[in-house]
C-alpha cells in the first residue's frame, strides 16, 4: 500500500517536472527567446574543418544566413586580442567581412555563456553574454578569446534582431 | 544499506556545496599566468577570502565575466589609490619600484602612470614576454574580483 503511494508519488513528481520543462521549451518566456536567438547565432557562425572545404557558394549563404540575425545598419564593437576595437557598421559590410574572412579560418567555434537578459520594453532588450571563440588558422594551434559583451536586441515581425554589439572592458587599460 | 545511501547523499551534498559556494574549479586556458600556473592546469578559488578582507598586493585573483563561466586569472599589483607606472617593463607603485620575483623574463614594456579608483585594483599577469598589446591587463574594478587562487 505504501510502497504503491511512494511510486504514485514519484510519477507524478516526474511528470510535474517533465510538464513544466516541455512547457518551458515550447512556449518560451522573452528572455528564453532572445538567449535560443543568440544561440542559434553562436552555432550559425561556427563551422568545423570538415566543413571548411565548401565553396563560395556555401560561404556566401553562409555570410548572408549571419547577416539575417542583424539590423540593417546593425553595429558591432568588439575588442580583439590585442584590444584593438574591431567595428563593424550595417549588415553589408558584416557579409563582407565575414566572407573576406572564412577562406582563413581552418575552423571556428563560438559559443555564449552566463547570459543576463533584461527586457525594456515589449520590443527591445539586451542581454549581457561572455562570448568564446576557438579558432584554427592554417596549421597553427588554435587560438582563444573571450570578452563579456552587450547585445542589443530589437522586436521586427517577431523576430528578435541584433541592432548594437558591444565588448564590456571588465579590465582596462 | 540504508545508511550508506544517506551518507553518500550527504556526501554529494556537500560536495556540490563546497565547489558551487566555496572552491571554485577553473581549468586554465591561455599563457598569460606562467611560468606560475600553465595552460590546461586545473586550479580552485578561494571565493570566501575577499568577505573577510580586500585582495592585497601580490595574490592572484580570479575576474569573472558576465558570470564565474569564464574567468580571468590575474595577479593584483596595485591597490585602490595608489599610482602604477610600467617604465621599460618594470612595474613602479607610487614611484617605487615593485619587486616581483614571479616574473622571469619581461618585455620592456612602456605605461604611462595611472591613478585606482577607490574601488579599482590593477592586475598583470606573470608572462610578461609577449608585447604589450598582447596581453590583457590593468584596472579591474572589485566587485569583478571573485577570489583568489588556492595555490
Amino acid at each position: 500500500m505504501v510502497k504503491n503511494k511512494i511510486i504514485s508519488i514519484s510519477i507524478i513528481t516526474v511528470l510535474v517536472i517533465g510538464g513544466f520543462f516541455l512547457y518551458r521549451y515550447f512556449f518560451p518566456n522573452t528572455e528564453r527567446k532572445i538567449i535560443r536567438h543568440l544561440n542559434s547565432l553562436v552555432e550559425t557562425v561556427s563551422f568545423a574543418r570538415s566543413e571548411n572545404s565548401s565553396g563560395q557558394i556555401a560561404t556566401a549563404l553562409w555570410a548572408e544566413r549571419l547577416a539575417e540575425y542583424f539590423t540593417e545598419n546593425a553595429t558591432i564593437m568588439l575588442e580583439d586580442v590585442t584590444e584593438q576595437i574591431w567595428s563593424l557598421n550595417g549588415r553589408e559590410q558584416l557579409k563582407q567581412t565575414m566572407l573576406a574572412a572564412r577562406p582563413r579560418l581552418e575552423s571556428l567555434d563560438v559559443s555564449i555563456s552566463d547570459p543576463v537578459v533584461f527586457i525594456k520594453s515589449s520590443t527591445t532588450g539586451q542581454a549581457t553574454v561572455t562570448i568564446k571563440a576557438r579558432w584554427q588558422e592554417g596549421e597553427l594551434d588554435s587560438n582563444f578569446w573571450a570578452r563579456e559583451a552587450v547585445f542589443e536586441l530589437e522586436k521586427r515581425d517577431q523576430q528578435w534582431l541584433i541592432i548594437k554589439v558591444e565588448s564590456v572592458p571588465v579590465i582596462r587599460r | 544499506m540504508k545508511r550508506k545511501i544517506i551518507r553518500l547523499i550527504l556526501i554529494a551534498t556537500l560536495a556540490f556545496a563546497v565547489f558551487k559556494f566555496i572552491l571554485a574549479p577553473v581549468w586554465i586556458t591561455g599563457l598569460s599566468m606562467e611560468p606560475t600556473y600553465h595552460n590546461g592546469r586545473l586550479i580552485f578559488i578561494n571565493r570566501l577570502i575577499y568577505l573577510r578582507r580586500p585582495p592585497a598586493r601580490g595574490e592572484v585573483v580570479a575576474i569573472r565575466t558576465s558570470g564565474l563561466e569564464v574567468m580571468y586569472l590575474k595577479r593584483v599589483v596595485a591597490l585602490p589609490g595608489e599610482s602604477l607606472e610600467i617604465d621599460n617593463g618594470l612595474v613602479k607603485i607610487n614611484g617605487k619600484l615593485l619587486a616581483e620575483p614571479y616574473v622571469t623574463k619581461r618585455q620592456p614594456w612602456q605605461v604611462p602612470t595611472v591613478t585606482l579608483e577607490p574601488d579599482e585594483y590593477y592586475v598583470i599577469g606573470d608572462n610578461r614576454e609577449n608585447d604589450a598589446a598582447n596581453h590583457l591587463f590593468g584596472r579591474v574594478a572589485i566587485e569583478r574580483i571573485v577570489g583568489r587562487a588556492l595555490w
